[in-house]
């Protein structure tokens, strides 16, 4: 059976791309921070919701509000894919405009959330933040305004659905992995820059880098506060691939599959949250029927082929902890001026001055 | 003395053509026999994807029941085309949406990639409405064996429903709780697409149409413990007032089913009054006292009644059964009243290729409507309205009831007339 790359190409890079985003996210909270956020989907499905909620409500608007058609209904969906169709510059800068306010609003009430982090530590904090997952979840489920309750929200269009069919989610996946890609730099700047040492020295001897005068924190509400807008931006970008808010999507996998690409890929990393999301997104797609009739076998194993994903997920975290325990990459140092200097052996004159470490 | 190395044979070009030569001449005889046992017609195998959620807190248990029933129309429609001689097969492909918006969509794509035109699933409202945009947009046929919610009834589109919307059934049932006598009613229902829309749609219908009053609680479906949601039905029950005008209306699956059975099975004021229950509540599970000889007495204490499409029961039903028992004998298709859909759902997607000639979204989507006009499966007619969602039948009317042999089963005793709203009492 020939495989229609058209298809797959976007689906993959897609995956890849939010993925690669929500690892990044926890591990700048629980790679370099130490602060084991599990109710990573929680924030991720704020951005969600304010990108959705946003878009439906100011598409509905601009098509007219038709009264005889349900808002939240397959209908009314409809009404607002059209005119996405029709006006692409309305349906870009609606996704511009979400992208920015699920950033702000993920980043706001992941400051709000640092608030049991200054309390909490380890395994108390992992397990109210997985709570406050699971309540976000239940909320959204129960209150129908929002985004439609257990009925979901449909009709977010695609940024690019003016394009022709297939283009738009090929046009989508390059955005998707252009913005990934961005987050990733501005990762691996931060958690280079001396408020990433910070973030190290805390995750290392909170007590210790108390003594030197820095503001822990302050800088575990600033790290969640980011970490929580990146997921937020992840949620957003998720929302505008599937077309539409569904409460139930939001669950505590979610978080589980952030942790599993951080603990694979290497803890404090960044190349190894690329390892690790290139792995969950071909795993995902390797232990499929589907993928075995795209190689052109016709098996049906006498065991549920789907589950297997799950047993080799499972086995292969298993052996990497055992093995290496620190990852498929292991956490480097810094990647400062001072640590190129002394790993190269020049003299300190020969290069610019190095950042001063003044958070 | 230097002793010289010995001489390396090269190999002589005439031997190196020879050896070519004979090369080409066994593997041109070898395909002239290949091409001479190798049967007239080519045969050509159609991919039919089976994106149903066989993981997930909603359907780990019911997905493959409903899956395997697909499966098995596939490989007895297979066995009737190798039986005709025909040169068309059918593949399945099962590829898991773990019942999420997301994981629909990405399955979809997952099967486009593989050239899949024609899919049986989603299986829920929220999945099909998150694949109908990109289903339209590529010309997929899907074919939904459980979505009925009404927010995805959309004229013209390529998603089809096997089962009819849930409009009928809630206006079968308010018609025939009100005409019981009863005026107040307590729900409790699974808080999914499925639980609600049916408690939204009955609700509306009982209060105005027919002046009733009701109160609701809904559970998460993924709760095992329903003993705080059972009370404040209990609670709900008395202050409606508990007495021969109030009843219960339960809008549940097997396993929240029996959980909430057990619960109230306990509660003085939900064991007096009568119970109702949505079509997915006529489970053999219930009546098995072997297995849970408590929750059969309570439900046959409350007369648990509720409405089933018709006809529920045919020969290609029990045909289903017994076939799909010989295959998968470590399954019970009884557990999940939508593998009759899945079941209808592969055999409409097949028949609509066949019917089409070619493996093509477009005119598999123009003859599906057409075929299922004719089609009486498992599940009963398929006959579609405007949207592609099955018009409903009539609807038959149960109630748990003991048999001359003191077994339990569930006795027939009405009949709701879809063309008419009317409901007929058997004499």
């Amino acid at each position: 059976m020939a495989v229609d790359f058209s298809f797959l190409l976007p689906l993959l890079a897609t995956s890849f791309g939010i993925y690669l985003i929500l690892a990044l996210s926890f591990n700048l909270e629980y790679g370099y921070a130490g602060q084991p956020n599990l109710g990573k989907v929680f924030f991720y499905s704020v951005g969600a919701y304010a990108a959705g909620a946003i878009t439906t409500r100011v598409l509905w608007a601009l098509a007219g509000a038709p009264a005889n058609v349900a808002f939240m209904q397959a209908p009314g969906a409809a009404i607002r894919q059209a005119f996405a169709r029709s006006n692409p510059g309305a349906i870009l800068g609606l996704f511009v405009v979400s992208l920015l306010a699920a950033a702000v609003i993920g980043a706001a009430v992941g400051y709000l959330a640092a608030y049991p982090a200054l309390r909490l530590r380890g395994d108390f904090l992992a397990i109210v933040l997985i709570a406050v997952g699971e309540a976000g979840r239940v909320f959204g489920r129960n209150y129908e305004p929002l985004a439609g309750g257990v009925f979901g929200l449909p009709g977010v269009p695609n940024p690019f659905a003016w394009l022709p069919a297939r283009a738009d989610y090929a046009a989508y996946a390059i955005l998707v992995l252009a913005i990934a890609a961005g987050m990733y730099l501005f990762a691996v700047r931060l958690s280079n820059s001396p408020f990433g040492r910070l973030l190290k020295s805390i995750r290392d001897d909170e007590l210790a880098a108390s003594v030197y005068g820095k503001d822990a924190p302050r800088a575990k509400g600033h790290i969640l506060a980011i970490g929580s807008g990146l997921a937020a931006v992840a949620g957003a970008l998720y929302v505008f691939y599937v077309q539409q808010v569904y409460a139930d999507d939001f669950i505590p996998l979610i978080s589980f599959a952030a942790v599993t690409m951080v603990i694979l890929g290497g803890v404090a990393n960044h190349k190894g949250t690329l390892v690790g999301a290139a792995f969950m997104t071909l795993v995902d797609f390797v232990t499929r029927p589907v993928f075995l009739a795209i190689l052109g076998i016709n098996w049906q194993p006498p065991f549920d082929l789907n589950y297997v994903r799950y047993l080799v997920t499972g086995l292969i975290i298993v052996l990497v902890l055992l093995f290496r325990p620190k990852g498929l990459l292991a956490e480097r140092p810094v990647d400062t001026v001072a640590m190129r200097v002394a790993q190269s052996w020049k003299t300190p004159a020969t290069v610019d001055e190095p950042a001063r470490d003044d958070s | 003395m230097a002793v010289e190395a010995p001489k390396v044979k090269k190999w002589s070009v005439p031997l190196i053509i020879a050896i070519v030569v004979i090369l080409i001449l066994a593997g041109s005889l070898g395909w002239a026999l290949l091409q001479l046992g190798a049967p007239a017609p080519q045969q050509v195998t159609y991919p039919i994807g089976l994106a149903i959620a066989t993981s997930g807190a909603t359907y780990q248990s019911d997905g493959p029941i409903r899956r395997d029933a697909a499966q098995l129309a596939i490989d007895q429609m297979n066995a009737q085309l190798a039986a005709a001689g025909s040169p068309i097969r059918f593949q399945g492909i099962p590829d898991d949406t773990q019942g999420t918006a997301d994981g629909a969509k990405a399955s979809f794509q997952r099967l486009a990639a593989a050239g899949v035109k024609v899919v049986v699933g989603p299986l829920s409202t929220g999945e099909a409405t998150a694949v109908l945009d990109f289903i339209n947009t590529n010309h997929i046929v899907a074919i939904s064996p459980s979505s009925t919610g009404v927010t995805a009834a959309v004229p013209n589109d390529f998603l089809f429903r096997a089962p009819p919307t849930d409009i009928p059934q809630a206006k079968a049932l308010s018609q025939l709780v009100s005409s019981l006598g009863y005026t107040k009613v307590g729900i409790i229902y699974r808080l999914d697409d499925y639980g609600r829309g049916f408690e939204q749609l009955f609700e509306q219908r009982f209060e105005t149409v027919y002046g009733g009053q009701t109160l609701n609680v809904s559970y998460d479906i993924s709760a095992q413990d329903l003993a705080t949601e059972v009370g404040q039905l209990s609670t709900n029950v008395q202050t409606l007032g508990a007495g021969p005008q109030t009843a219960v209306l339960v809008v549940a699956f097997e396993g929240d089913g029996i959980e909430i059975f057990n619960e109230a099975r306990l509660d003085t004021t939900l064991s007096s009054v009568r119970w109702f229950g949505s079509e997915s509540m006529r489970r053999s599970a219930f009546l098995n006292r072997t297995a849970r000889p408590n929750v059969v007495d309570f439900v046959l204490n409350a007369n648990l009644t509720g409405f089933f499409a018709s006809p529920s029961l045919n020969p290609i039903s029990t045909a289903f059964e017994q076939a799909y028992a010989a295959k998968y004998p470590s399954r019970d298709p009884k557990k999940s009243p939508y593998s009759y859909y899945s079941y209808d759902s592969a055999m409409l997607a097949m028949m609509g290729v066949l019917a089409a000639g070619k493996y093509d979204g477009d005119a598999v989507k123009a003859m599906i409507p057409f075929v299922a006009q004719s089609y009486l499966g498992a599940s009963g007619s398929k006959a579609m309205d405007a949207n592609g969602d099955a018009i409903a039948a009539d609807y038959v009317a149960w109630h748990t009831a003991l048999d001359a042999m003191s077994k339990e089963y569930f006795a027939e005793f009405a009949r709701w007339r879809f063309a008419t709203e009317t409901l007929e009492f058997y004499p």
